[in-house]
């Protein structure tokens, strides 16, 4: 920052000698992770996961950016647990819509993705949903279903702050639009890895908290 | 300047919060219950009210009672058991002594086979009864005269039509 700030003095001050001067911009490859997920997958049990995101700058505002996550999530309805496992890859376009000062590189991101995801579901257990006056009959044995997928799209809205020399903090929200999916037999998609919860008109929103180091490749 | 902005920056990420549920409440169909509506012995396509009529089911305590079940109706609903595949409930008709009359209890039971079917995320799965049969134990004094399924074999799917009639 100071570096930084020392440029724009030294700017200011070949003014007069020049008429201009460019400043170039930095571009590379940045990649990173999600932080919040290794927290839940040391310290509870029914929710472990991984993302690993990267993007790289193709033009003086467009990047190119992915996700690629693993999830293993467990969720408890009021009467039936079910766990969700699978992976799934994102790729898109992220638009930096902030005009930066010269030479920060902080993003207000815009963008969109094209999400896949493959998975399994294992029903844990089940109560059947009857009248109360009746004894509850509770299912133990596991159904699975397996083989499932989904496609959906994202929109990206997003921040991306250089808080360290190269080191990005980031956080989006995303709304997320199911394209199409293989459905199970008696069981329905409810959760989709890298989709979230999914809700009765087959959309959803997500959030992700990421760390990213950008490598420089090269000033343009 | 520049360092307002990156702690503002800051403050956003951490303010967004994850903290959202989703809150749906369970407003499909659930398991079915038996639908009994009451007909007069005499005019079989006549209902006919069952006054002062009491319900209970055998190996659960207290009387069954829901919106269905009043001092006087001719159409109720009763629970099926889904721990078994069969279902004994005892209709009684509540004697009065200004009338000089007694209770009179008769026994109906019914088997079936079941299958779950997932219903919402919110509702999880119900079950479906099949191929019920119903029978009426025979006593020396049976206020119910005959009954009858309105289908053979019996499907207990939903709630929408009667499932057994009663004459009475």
């Amino acid at each position: 920052m100071f570096l930084l700030a020392g440029i724009t003095v030294s700017a200011q001050k070949t003014v007069s000698a020049k008429d201009t001067v460019a400043y170039k911009d930095r571009y590379g490859l940045r990649v990173g992770l999600d932080v919040v997920l290794p927290f839940y997958t040391f310290f509870t049990d029914d929710n472990k996961g991984f993302e690993i995101v990267g993007d790289f700058r193709f033009t003086d505002r467009f990047y190119l950016a992915s996700e690629l996550g693993y999830r293993d999530y467990t969720d408890q309805e009021d009467f039936y647990r079910f766990t969700t496992k699978g992976q799934y890859v994102k790729i898109g376009v992220d638009y930096n819509a902030y005009k930066n000062w010269i030479g920060m590189e902080n993003m207000i991101v815009v963008g969109f993705r094209y999400a896949f995801s493959t998975y399994d579901y294992k029903v844990n257990e089940y109560n059947i949903n009857a009248d109360p006056f009746v004894p509850v009959r509770t299912e133990t044995d596991a159904l699975s279903y397996d083989n499932l997928n989904s496609q959906w799209i994202e929109l990206v809205l997003g921040l991306k702050v250089e808080v360290l020399h190269n080191v990005f903090l980031g956080v989006s929200f995303r709304g997320n639009a199911l394209i199409s999916s293989k459905e199970p037999d008696n069981f329905m998609n409810l959760y989709v890895p890298g989709f979230g919860d999914v809700s009765f008109n087959n959309r959803g929103f997500s959030f992700n908290y990421t760390l990213s180091y950008l490598i420089p490749i090269y000033r343009k | 300047m520049k360092h307002v902005f990156k702690i503002c920056m800051i403050c956003l990420l951490v303010l967004v919060n994850t903290g959202c549920e989703q809150d749906e409440i369970c407003l499909e169909d659930i398991t079915p219950k038996l639908v009994i509506r009451f007909y007069n012995q005499n005019i079989p396509d006549e209902l006919k009210s069952v006054l002062r009529l009491k319900v209970n089911i055998e190996g659960i305590e207290g009387d069954y009672t829901n919106e269905t079940i009043s001092s006087f109706t001719d159409s109720i609903a009763i629970p099926l058991m889904v721990t078994e595949n069969k279902t004994q409930f005892i209709l009684t008709l509540t004697g009065d002594e200004s009338e000089g009359t007694q209770d009179n209890l008769d026994t109906l039971s019914l088997v079936y086979t079941q299958e779950d079917i997932f219903v919402s995320r919110s509702c999880g799965y119900k079950t479906i009864y099949h191929d019920a049969r119903v029978i009426l134990t025979e006593d020396d004094d049976n206020w119910i005269k005959f009954m009858e399924p309105t289908a053979d074999p019996l499907e207990i799917i939903d709630e929408n039509l009667a499932h057994v009639k009663i004459y009475h």
